[in-house]
Formats: structure tokens, C-alpha cells, sequence
């Protein structure tokens, strides 16, 4: 479908009649708001859907406002037919009529109802009610006619059930492909609650309560649990009657085994007894063995004893007369050496009083240098005083000169420049005068303002007359001379200004000229540069000023007075003299210094000696006492030697008696050794060690035996106890019906996992088929937006579902977004761009019209560029009629002028026609 | 048997019956003028038994007039204090005809001229012979030139895998000879069976398994002088009935027949059925299969179905009529594809192909 042309006349705002011209491609109505391009639109629309004789709010929508009923004529071209249509819209009086030419030249006029029902069997749209009922009848159109503010709309919220249908069945033809629609959709909602049932979204099997695999799960996990806890305790109850047995039979064996192992006991226990006996004999007789052993041992060690005690007695006797002769001898070297000690004191005195002297006359030599340096030093602070003072005479005296000079090099400056003026205004007088050159023709005088002066032949006098000047040419001629004009009178007040200025600059400064104030400046910076030079030598010589130089002068002069008392303090009448050379008496000094040094040390060396002496008479002394205890203790072990063999022969008799109580007691011992020999060997015999442990063993089995059956028996009535517990009762019956509830359980997992690998084999199935049918149908109309849209964005791609909604775009610089997250900007554009494309697939090969009014105002000037470009490439197959109130941004996409309508100026000649 | 895998009344009504065996066992005694009755062991299912089930059965033998010699089976075995015997419920309702030879002695009944040898179970598990206590010495001090009879509990050790006697407590095949017995009973093998002509198992009085071919009797042993072989007569008082079906159910044709097998039963109300069915049938016919099944198992004592179960199976034309083109198409064949395959997952996509057609109807009925 093509439209030509339409011609508009009493129809809303557009009164006079207004006709506008259609080409193929784009077409571009400007125009200022409000001028009527949206009215125009509206008209086209109305003529093509609405019908004449309708009325309520389509009528009222339309009524022009100077009366008269709205007329639409529109010239539409289709399948190589032109229809021309023509409509006057009265309410129940309204008229319509279709003229149809076919490229063959038949044909046909149609009128009223007739005429309607074909346009609308073209258009593929239903009767409009009379009341307003939104665009669900209006087939493919509310999709591609976007009217103003409604291009940022989803897409599809413009898409009619016919609407949807129309791109199904072209999308069906262009790909091959037919989706399921909404029965497919119903069913994979139905399968996906299904498979809800049993899975989580991301395929895993669902954990929540109402999942009937959890619950048939968990019913059987409980079911096991509760099974499991009685099977237990059933187990339990088969040990506890095991245990019992067990414990039964051993009571049994035990009380079968007892009697014999008592009787075993008791035998061993006589046979311990007797032997027992037996050993307590030969322990009294091997009592009595030891105790003749003993006297034998005595009797022995007596004798023993008496022949020590004799040749101890020798060995002290010899030792006590070494002692006598030691202690004599310490007492004769501890003498001789206290001898020699009033020597070596005399040599420590005499060391002493040396010292003393050396001393003496080192402290004297030392105030003599401490006298001589602080003369030295109060010298040369004097000479640096009366350099001090002077430079101080000098820098106040430059002090006194500089102030007198008043001159500054801003002054010299000003008074130069003050000059140079006087001198510029001068010369512009000069400028200005009358200038006049006498040339002497003959010798002659010449007398200018009464100032004569004698003029040779050919010489010339040049003067400038600023103000009436008298010439007299000898006698030959006077002339007055009046220079004239409004400029000289100014310079010369210029020149009088500037002078009166000079000289009072002059006055001021007390100079007569500014080279007068130059001089001047430069001596001031001669006298200023002496003045740092002398400030800088003051520093020098008395750093902290004069007056703290006369103090320093005051404290060396005191300390020189206090040296020279010690020096007098330290002096005796037989004294040298000293050197009045600093350099000699500090020679003097260092060696009495070393004097002293020398004198000391000898000091300490008599004190040395004489501690190593007194410290040997110490060594003496001990000695001489350790001599003196060794010869007293070896008398008193002398006498106590001597004590003990006395009270041995009282006790025990002379040696005779001593010697035969040993042979008694030898042979006493002998006999009785002889008894426990024998009765040791029949002991041993018995083999003792045997029958203590078969009586220890075998009692020892009694009690064992007695002590396992006390166990046992504890045991055995706990395992009564246990076995007689009320809980047991039933529970035969409680584990028959856990098990039935657990195999019924078991059971229901089976089905219930059977149901879920049903559920999501078929969702799976059903999303995956759909995906790949759903990628194929819509193919064609992605195809579309993948030529429009990366003009706009680059590398862009837009995703949809199989009702045709947007479901995102993708873009590689931003990510995915759903339509809603997209700016207001790029919604209508991405808009624009999708309800294009769907104009595309639905032309098929026929053209379609596209009407864009003002779709694009939220978009800036590069988005638009773009946006052109792409309302460029689909001019191919598409008829666009675009209503804008910026043509400038239109004008670059060079539209034929011919198709380019100035709604304004089309108004202004059809009002004026 | 608690038989609490029967859900509801029927559990109950079970129990019930094999209580009540106690009182047709007592009626068959009285009517052939039995003299004693032998209990050859697992009175009682087990030591852990219900109190309520003991007091009952004690108060139904104490009925009996007649003396009634029970012995310790595996189920009930004598090893401690926990054996239901030495239960003081027991204690308390034992009536006194009721006897329970707990211990390998001879029990004479003097007036009748007979010793009852008894080989009772001291634990689940005996190692070896039990019955090898019964040698022509045991007992011999009573009823000489009387009637010997063994009462023993346990399995032939040839019984093969099926035996429900665990080899354990095993039986000398030839006790019967080598103890010099007028007669052996026998207990443990749940259906009736004659080892030789004076040993016998009489079998649970009232069937506990579908897998009992022959449970549910009594024997009467007619001793008619020592040595001499006995007349053994079985007498049925079991009064439940276990069956068992497997069939196919894939035509109407099945379902008539499985209808008609269902007619044959005599004595519903006291059978039980355990069916197990297989095949594939349409929507209509399942509607008309669980008709058929919800009638039988209000009708049955119990209808216990096992195995996989018959299954819906749409047709081709009502599995076509899901989609015919477009994604829903596409899957459907992808389902059905893998359903026809024989590969591990042709049972999910079996499934869920009938699950397409289900959610189908549903979504049409939305």
C-alpha cells in the first residue's frame, strides 16, 4: 500500500483545505507545534478505519472548530490498483466513496456501507463501534502508525490479537516454522509446576516441604529410623537372651567344678603346714649358728684390736717429736723477718716528702703560664676595643651624611622623565612655530628680538618663531613675525606646564637638575657601601657589640689578678725564678709535671714493699701457729692410745687369755655348722617352693572360681531384669508394622521418583523444542533487527519470546537489559527500530505505510543522525510518513523536496486561497 | 502374624481368625473325641507378643476339656525370662489343661497309658539334632508298653531352601524309628506335610502367606495299640482363603477374564488376593479396570496389588491428537522416540509421555 495523497478540509484544526503530497520511501511533514501534522495523521487514519457515519468521541475528536463537517480525500495506491477515497464525515449523514483504477483500465465506484466493508476487507480491520472501544480492531495498524508519545511503548503493547496472528502466519511462511502458541505455553506452564513439584529452578532436586519426593523421602527415612530403633532393640533383646545363656551355662560349670577344686586346696594347704614346721626347726638351729659365729667373730676381733692399739702407740711417738722440731723452726724465720720492716717504712717517708715538693712546684709553674696566657688575651681584646671604637666613630658619622642626602632613584627617575617631557613639548612648540631661515646675501647684521648678531654673505640663521618675534635685517628690514593658530597656543601651554612642573620637582628635591640628583644618588650609595664595609669589620672585631667587649676586657683583667695571687701563694723565697717567655714556662711546667709523675710513682712502689713484707710476717705467724696445734694433737692421741690399751687388758685380760677365748669359740662354731648342713639338705629334698604355690594355686582357683560365679550371677539377675522389662511385649508387633510402613514408604518413593523423572524429562523436552522451534520462527524477524539495529547500537542484538515481546537487549558495551531498564531515549528508539522491523516482515512484497508522529523527541542529535540512517534503510520496502517539528534534523538525509511538506507555509496558501 | 501390612479392618479380621482357629481346633477334638491335643511349638509368634493375644488364646484353651501339651518353638523359645511362658500374664491366664513342656522330660499321661516326649526349643537357634534327647531310654521309665509320642519343633535337614524350618534346629529324619515312636508331631513348616508314617507336620491352623500351599489344617491321630502304625487324618480349620493371581490386562478381552476370575472366588469376604498385574491399557479401559478392582476390594477380605501394575497407555490417534505441528509436536516425538526405544530411560519417557497427554486434558478442561 501506497499513499499518494490526501486532501483535508474542515477536519479538527485543519479548516481551509489542505492537500499534501505522497512519494514512495520517506516522506517528512515539518512544521511548529500545533500547526496541525498530528491532525493530518489523524485523518489519514480516520479516513482508512473510521467510518463516515460514526459519531460519540471518534466524532467529537474530529469536529472542526469553525463548524462544517470533516472531509478527508486520500488517493492510496495497492496491488497495482489506485484507490481514491473520499469521505465526509456527518455523524448518521456521513458519506463514503471508493473509486477503484486498476492498472488495466477497468474501473469501479462503490459507495456508502459497500465502500466500508471493502476498505476494511483491505485493510484487514473490523467495524468501529460507535463508542470509543480502544484498537484491537484495527489489525496490523496501531503497530505501524506510532502516534505522538507512544513510540517509547513496549512494542507489542501495540500488537492486536489480528495484529500478532498477521506476523504468525508470515513468520510461519517465511520460515517454515510453527510455534504451539498458547496451548504449547499452557502446557509447559502445566509442566513446569509439575516439575516445581520436584525440582529447583536450576535443576537440583527440591528440598522444600511440599515436594512429594521430600516428603515420600522423609516418610521414609522416618519409617527406617523408627524401624531401625526397634529392629535394635529386638537385637538387643536376642543378646540380652544370648548373654543369658551364656551365662547360665557357666554358673553351671562353675558350681560343677567347685567342689573338687576345694578339696584339691585343702590337701595342699597340709602339706604346706608340715612343711612349715620343718622350716621353723631349722630356722631356730640356723639362729643359733649365727650366734656362736658372732662370739667367734668378737673373741677374734679383740685380738685384733689389742695388736693395732700397740703399733699405733709406736707410729705416734716418732710423729709428735717431727712436730716439736717443725714448731721450733717457724718461730726462728717469723724473727728474722720482722727484722727488715723499719727499712722499707724509711724508704716510704722519705718517697712521701719528695712528692710533696715536686707537687709544690708544679702548681707554681702552672699559675706562672695561666699569668703570662691572660696577659696575652687582654692585649689583644684591647686592640680589638680600639679598632672597635673607632669603626663606631665612622659608621655614626656616614650615619649623620646619609640622612642629609635625600636623594632616591625613583626621584632621579621622575625628574628624568619630568625632563625628557619638558624637552618633547618644547620640540612640538617647535613643530608648531614659524620656522624662518635668514640667508645673508651680503654681509649683514641681523637682530633677532633685540639679540643682534652679524650674519656672514651665504650664511643661513634657521629660527623658530613660537610666539611674535622681531627680525631686523640690518637696516633694510624690520619684520614682525606673529606665529598664529589654536595649536601653538596649546603647546606652548603644554611646554609652560611641564617646565613650571620640572622646576618645582627641581625645588622640592634641593637639586638644580636631575643629573644634579644623579650625582647625589651616587655618592649616597658610596657612603652607604663604606657604612656596610665598617658595620661589617665592627662585627668582626667585637661580634657582640662594643660594649660587650669592654666587659670581656673587665672579667680577664679579674682573672689575671686572681692568677697572679696564686702564683704569689705558691712562690717561697728559695724559689727560681721562672721564664717570662709563654712558650719557656709552659716548657717548664711539662717537666714539672713529669717530676711530680716520677715522685708518685715512687711513692707507690715503697707502698708496694712494704704490704708484700707485712703481708710474709702474716704467713709467718700462721705457720708458726699450725706447728703449735700439730704437736698438741699428737700428744693428745698419744694419751688416748695409750688409755685404750689400758682399759682393753682390764677388760678383756692380758694376750694369753685373749688368745684361748678364740680357739673356744672356733670349735663351738664348727659343731653347730655341722647340724644345719644336714637339716638343710632334707628340706630341700621336700622341694618347698612346689608346695607353697600348689597351695597358693590352688586356693587361689577356689576363690577365682568363687568370685567369676558371684559375677555371673550379678549379671544373670540383670539380664533377668532386662529380659522381664515391659517394654517387649509387643514388640513383635510394633516392628511388623514399621516394616509394612516402611515397604509402603519405599514404595511411594518409587512412584514418586518416577513421577519426578517424568515431570522433567517432559519440561525439558517441551523448553528445549520450543527453544529451537522459537529460534527458528522467529529467524525472519530477527533477521530484520539485525540489519536495523547496529546502526543504532553497535554489535547490539535484541531477544524475544514467542509472543514477539522484547525480552531484552543485549548490548556489548552495557550488558543485557529488559526494555523497562532502557533510558527514555533509547526505548523509543529501540522502539521505533522493533515496530520497523515487524513493518518489514509484515510488507512481505507489497509496500507498507509507517507513520512516525514526532516518535523521536526524546532522542539528542547523535542518536538521531543514527536513527535517520535507519529510517534511510527501509525505504526500500516501506512507505514512512514522518511528522516532525525539527526539519533541520531531517534535511541531511536528502529527501526528494518533492516529499518534503511545510505544513505551516501548505496552511498559510490554503488560507490565503 | 500382626499382618499389619493389611491395612484397616482387614488386619484386625485376620487376627482375629487365627484366634478363632483356636475354638474350630477344639470343636474338630471334640467332635472325633480326642483325648489330648499336641501343640508342637510357635504358639505365639514371638516372646515380644502382645499381652492382649496371650490372655485371649489361654482363655480359648481353657474351653478345650480336654488336656492341651504345648512346646517352646522358635518363636517362642524358652531361654529366659523373657519367654512368653514364664510371662506373668501368662502365669495368670494359663488355664490348667494348658501345659508347657519347657524342659527335655518325659511327660506321662498316666491314664491314657501315654509319654509325651518333648523336645522343646530352648533358644531360636539349637546347633544340631534337638530331638536327639529321644532315644528308646527317654521316657522309658512311663507308660511301659504304652504309647511313645514325640512333639518336637524344627526342620528336616533336607528340606530344601523353601522350608520354612531354619537347619538349625534340626530333626533326625528316622527320629520316629530311632526313639521307638508310636508317633512324631511336628511343628514349624506352616503347611501339612508326612515325613513317614508315624512323622508329621499338621501345619498352621489358619494360612499366613500366600506362599502356603496346604496351611489351614488340623491332623487327627488315631493311636490304635503301641507299635502300630497310626491313622492320620487332616481336618481343615483354616478359615481364611490367600490367593494368588498374575495375569496380563491389555484388551477388553482381559479384563472379562480377569472379571470372570474374580466371579470363581468362593467365599470372598474371607479371601485374600494378591494380584499382580501387567500390560497396557487404554484411558477407558483403566476407568474400567479400577471399577473392577474398587469392587473386588470392597468385596475381599484384602486385594493386595504387586508389580509394576497395568498402565495407561494412550493410543496413537489420542497421543496425535496433542499437536499436530509447532514445539509441542516436536517434543511429543522426541518423547515418543525414546519411549519406543529400549534404552534405561524408555520408562521415564513412557512416563512422560503420559504425562503430556494428562496435562494436555487438563490444560484443555482450563
Amino acid at each position: 500500500m501506497l499513499i499518494r495523497r490526501v486532501s483535508v478540509q474542515d477536519f479538527g484544526c485543519l479548516t481551509a483545505t489542505t492537500d499534501v503530497e505522497f512519494g514512495p520511501g520517506l516522506n517528512v511533514i515539518h512544521g511548529p507545534n500545533e500547526i496541525g501534522k498530528t491532525t493530518l495523521f489523524r485523518a489519514i487514519r480516520y479516513a482508512l478505519t473510521i467510518k463516515s457515519t460514526v459519531t460519540g468521541s471518534f466524532f467529537n475528536d474530529i469536529k472542526p472548530r469553525s463548524g462544517g463537517h470533516p472531509e478527508v480525500e486520500l488517493v492510496f495506491e495497492h496491488d497495482r490498483t489506485t484507490f481514491t477515497l473520499k469521505k465526509r464525515f456527518q455523524k448518521q449523514s456521513g458519506t463514503t466513496n471508493l473509486q477503484l483504477s486498476s492498472s488495466s483500465g477497468t474501473m469501479e465506484q462503490l459507495a456508502g456501507e459497500e465502500a466500508e466493508d471493502r476498505l476494511r476487507e483491505l485493510l484487514g480491520v473490523e467495524a468501529t463501534q460507535r463508542t470509543r472501544r480502544g484498537s484491537e480492531h484495527l489489525g496490523i495498524w496501531p503497530l505501524l502508525w506510532v502516534e505522538q508519545g507512544q513510540s517509547g511503548d513496549v512494542p507489542t503493547d501495540h500488537l492486536t490479537d489480528s495484529g500478532r496472528a498477521a506476523l504468525d502466519t508470515q513468520l510461519s511462511e517465511l520460515s517454515g516454522e510453527v510455534l504451539a502458541g498458547g496451548s504449547g505455553e499452557c502446557l509447559i506452564e502445566l509442566a513446569k509446576t509439575e516439575y516445581d513439584d520436584f525440582y529447583t529452578s536450576s535443576g537440583q532436586e527440591s528440598s522444600r516441604a511440599d515436594s512429594p519426593l521430600k516428603q515420600a523421602r522423609d516418610r521414609m527415612d522416618d519409617a527406617a529410623t523408627a524401624l531401625d530403633e526397634l529392629e535394635s532393640r529386638e537385637k538387643e533383646h536376642a543378646a540380652a537372651v544370648d548373654q543369658y545363656i551364656r551365662t547360665t551355662a557357666s554358673i553351671a560349670e562353675i558350681d560343677e567344678q567347685l567342689p573338687a577344686l576345694k578339696t584339691k586346696a585343702l590337701e595342699a594347704k597340709k602339706t604346706l603346714e608340715q612343711l612349715e614346721v620343718s622350716q621353723r626347726q631349722f630356722e631356730k638351729l640356723e639362729a643359733e649358728l649365727r650366734t656362736s659365729e658372732v662370739e667367734q667373730q668378737r673373741a677374734q676381733e679383740r685380738v685384733n684390736t689389742r695388736k693395732k692399739l700397740r703399733l699405733e702407740l709406736e707410729a705416734i711417738a716418732k710423729e709428735l717429736l717431727d712436730a716439736t722440731l717443725r714448731l721450733e723452726g717457724a718461730r726462728d724465720a717469723e724473727k728474722e723477718h720482722a727484722g727488715k720492716r723499719s727499712e722499707l717504712a724509711d724508704a716510704l717517708t722519705q718517697s712521701e716528702s719528695h712528692t710533696k715538693t715536686s707537687d709544690r712546684l708544679q702548681r707554681r709553674a702552672a699559675a706562672h703560664v695561666e699569668v703570662l696566657r691572660l696577659r696575652g688575651k687582654i692585649k689583644e681584646l684591647q686592640s680589638s676595643l680600639s679598632k672597635a671604637t673607632g669603626l663606631r666613630a665612622k659608621i655614626i658619622a656616614a650615619d649623620v651624611q646619609l640622612e642629609t642626602l635625600a636623594v632616591t632613584a625613583a626621584l632621579v627617575k621622575k625628574l628624568t622623565t619630568l625632563e625628557r617631557q619638558v624637552r618633547e613639548d618644547e620640540l612640538a612648540l617647535e613643530a608648531a612655530a614659524a620656522s624662518i631661515e635668514v640667508t645673508a646675501l651680503l654681509d649683514t647684521e641681523v637682530e633677532i628680538n633685540g639679540d643682534s648678531e652679524n650674519l656672514k654673505a651665504d650664511a643661513t640663521k634657521k629660527l623658530y618663531a613660537t610666539e611674535s618675534t622681531d627680525v631686523r635685517i640690518g637696516d633694510m628690514a624690520s619684520i614682525r613675525i606673529t606665529p598664529g593658530g589654536d595649536e601653538i597656543v596649546e603647546r606652548r601651554k603644554d611646554a609652560q606646564k611641564s617646565t613650571q612642573k620640572l622646576q618645582k620637582a627641581l625645588q622640592d628635591a634641593d637639586v638644580e637638575s636631575a643629573e644634579d640628583a644623579a650625582e647625589q644618588l651616587e655618592t649616597k650609595r658610596q657612603i652607604d657601601s663604606e657604612h656596610k664595609q665598617n658595620e661589617n669589620l665592627l662585627e668582626v672585631h667585637a661580634p657582640d657589640g662594643v660594649d660587650a667587649l669592654e666587659a670581656q676586657v673587665g672579667v680577664v683583667d679579674e682573672k689575671l689578678k686572681q692568677a697572679e695571687l696564686t702564683l704569689k701563694g705558691s712562690s717561697e723565697s728559695s724559689d727560681d725564678s721562672l721564664p717570662d717567655d709563654a712558650d719557656s714556662a709552659q716548657n717548664v711546667l711539662n717537666d714539672l709535671n713529669d717530676m711530680a709523675d716520677e715522685a708518685r710513682r715512687a711513692v707507690d712502689d715503697a707502698r708496694k714493699r712494704l704490704a708484700v713484707h707485712d703481708s710474709k710476717q702474716q704467713q709467718l705467724e700462721a705457720d708458726r701457729r699450725v706447728a703449735e696445734q700439730g704437736a698438741k694433737e699428737q700428744e693428745k692421741q698419744q694419751q688416748k692410745l695409750e688409755a685404750a690399751l689400758a682399759k682393753s687388758v682390764e677388760e678383756h685380760g692380758d694376750d694369753e687369755v685373749l688368745g684361748k677365748t678364740l680357739t673356744d669359740a672356733k670349735q663351738t662354731y664348727s659343731t653347730q655348722k655341722e647340724k644345719v648342713d644336714g637339716l638343710e639338705a632334707e628340706l630341700d629334698e621336700l622341694q618347698p617352693k612346689t608346695i607353697v604355690n600348689e597351695a597358693q594355686n590352688s586356693q587361689q582357683a577356689v576363690d577365682n572360681a568363687g568370685q567369676e560365679r558371684d559375677d555371673l550371677r550379678t549379671a544373670q539377675i540383670r539380664l533377668e531384669a532386662e529380659l522381664s522389662a515391659g517394654d517387649l511385649a509387643g514388640l513383635h508387633e510394633r516392628i511388623d508394622r514399621a516394616n509394612a510402613k516402611l515397604d509402603a514408604a519405599t514404595e511411594d518413593v518409587g512412584r514418586q521418583t518416577r513421577r519426578a523423572h517424568a515431570a522433567k524429562l517432559l519440561y525439558e523436552t517441551l523448553r528445549a523444542c520450543r527453544d529451537e522451534v522459537r529460534s527458528r520462527y522467529l529467524a525472519p524477524l530477527e533477521k530484520e533487527v539485525a540489519k536495523l539495529l547496529p546502526m543504532l547500537f553497535p554489535n547490539a542484538k535484541i531477544d524475544f519470546d514467542e509472543q514477539f515481546k522484547l525480552t531484552q537487549v543485549n548490548r556489548r558495551s552495557v550488558g543485557a537489559d529488559g526494555f523497562d531498564e532502557l533510558s527514555g531515549g533509547s526505548q523509543e528508539q529501540v522502539g521505533v527500530v522493533v515496530r520497523l522491523a515487524m513493518a518489514m516482515v509484515l510488507a512481505g512484497d507489497q509496500p507498507l505505510v509507517v507513520m512516525l508522529d514526532d516518535a523521536l523527541v526524546s532522542t539528542d542529535d547523535e542518536r538521531y543522525a543514527r536513527m535517520g540512517a535507519v529510517l534511510a534503510r527501509c525505504t526500500d520496502k516501506l512507505q514512512l510518513l514522518v511528522a516532525t517539528c525539527h526539519w533541520n534534523r531531517y534535511r541531511r538525509l536528502g529527501v526528494p523536496i518533492n516529499q518534503v511538506t511545510d505544513l505551516s507555509e501548505k496552511r498559510r496558501v490554503a488560507a490565503a486561497s | 502374624m500382626p499382618f499389619n501390612w493389611v491395612e484397616g479392618d482387614a488386619g484386625a479380621r485376620l487376627r482375629q481368625m487365627r484366634l478363632d482357629s483356636i475354638d474350630r481346633i477344639i470343636e474338630v477334638a471334640s467332635d472325633r473325641s480326642a483325648q489330648f491335643i499336641l501343640v508342637a511349638g510357635d504358639l505365639f509368634d514371638a516372646n515380644t507378643i502382645e499381652d492382649r493375644i496371650v490372655i485371649q488364646a489361654c482363655e480359648k484353651f481353657r474351653h478345650a476339656n480336654i488336656p492341651v501339651l504345648v512346646i517352646p518353638g522358635n518363636h517362642d523359645h524358652c531361654a529366659g525370662p523373657d519367654c512368653v511362658y514364664r510371662r506373668k500374664t501368662f502365669a495368670e491366664s494359663r488355664p490348667d489343661n494348658l501345659y508347657v513342656l519347657e524342659r527335655r522330660a518325659p511327660f506321662p499321661l498316666e491314664s491314657l497309658n501315654v509319654v509325651v516326649l518333648p523336645a522343646p526349643l530352648r533358644q531360636r537357634h539349637e546347633v544340631g539334632d534337638t530331638t536327639q534327647h529321644i532315644t528308646p531310654d527317654f521316657g522309658a521309665d512311663f507308660a511301659r508298653n504304652g504309647y511313645r509320642i514325640g512333639l518336637a519343633h524344627g526342620g528336616m535337614p533336607w528340606f530344601g531352601e523353601d522350608a520354612a524350618g531354619e537347619a538349625t534346629n534340626a530333626i533326625a529324619q528316622d527320629r520316629s524309628t530311632q526313639g521307638q515312636l508310636d508317633y512324631l508331631a511336628l511343628g514349624d513348616w506352616h503347611s501339612t506335610k508326612a515325613i513317614d508314617l508315624r512323622t508329621w507336620y499338621s501345619g498352621a491352623p489358619e494360612p499366613t502367606t500366600y506362599r502356603q500351599h496346604d496351611a489351614g489344617n488340623v491332623l487327627c491321630v488315631e493311636l490304635q495299640a503301641p507299635g502300630e502304625d497310626p491313622k492320620v487324618e487332616k481336618l481343615s480349620v483354616g478359615k481364611s482363603q490367600w490367593l494368588r493371581h498374575d495375569t496380563d490386562v491389555s484388551s477388553a478381552e482381559d479384563l472379562g477374564a480377569l472379571a470372570a476370575w474374580f466371579d470363581a472366588i468362593d467365599r470372598p469376604l474371607d479371601t485374600l488376593v494378591r494380584l499382580s498385574l501387567v500390560g497396557t491399557v487404554s484411558f477407558e479401559q483403566m476407568k474400567e479396570l479400577e471399577n473392577l478392582l474398587k469392587l473386588w476390594s470392597g468385596k475381599l477380605l484384602h486385594l493386595r496389588q504387586r508389580g509394576a501394575g497395568v498402565i495407561t497407555e494412550p493410543t496413537a490417534q489420542e497421543i496425535d491428537s496433542i499437536a499436530s505441528d509447532g514445539y509441542v509436536k516436536m517434543a511429543l516425538d522426541q518423547l515418543r522416540a525414546g519411549a519406543e526405544s529400549e534404552g534405561e530411560d524408555q520408562t521415564t519417557a513412557s512416563d512422560a509421555l503420559r504425562l503430556l497427554y494428562r496435562l494436555n486434558i487438563q490444560g484443555d478442561a482450563n
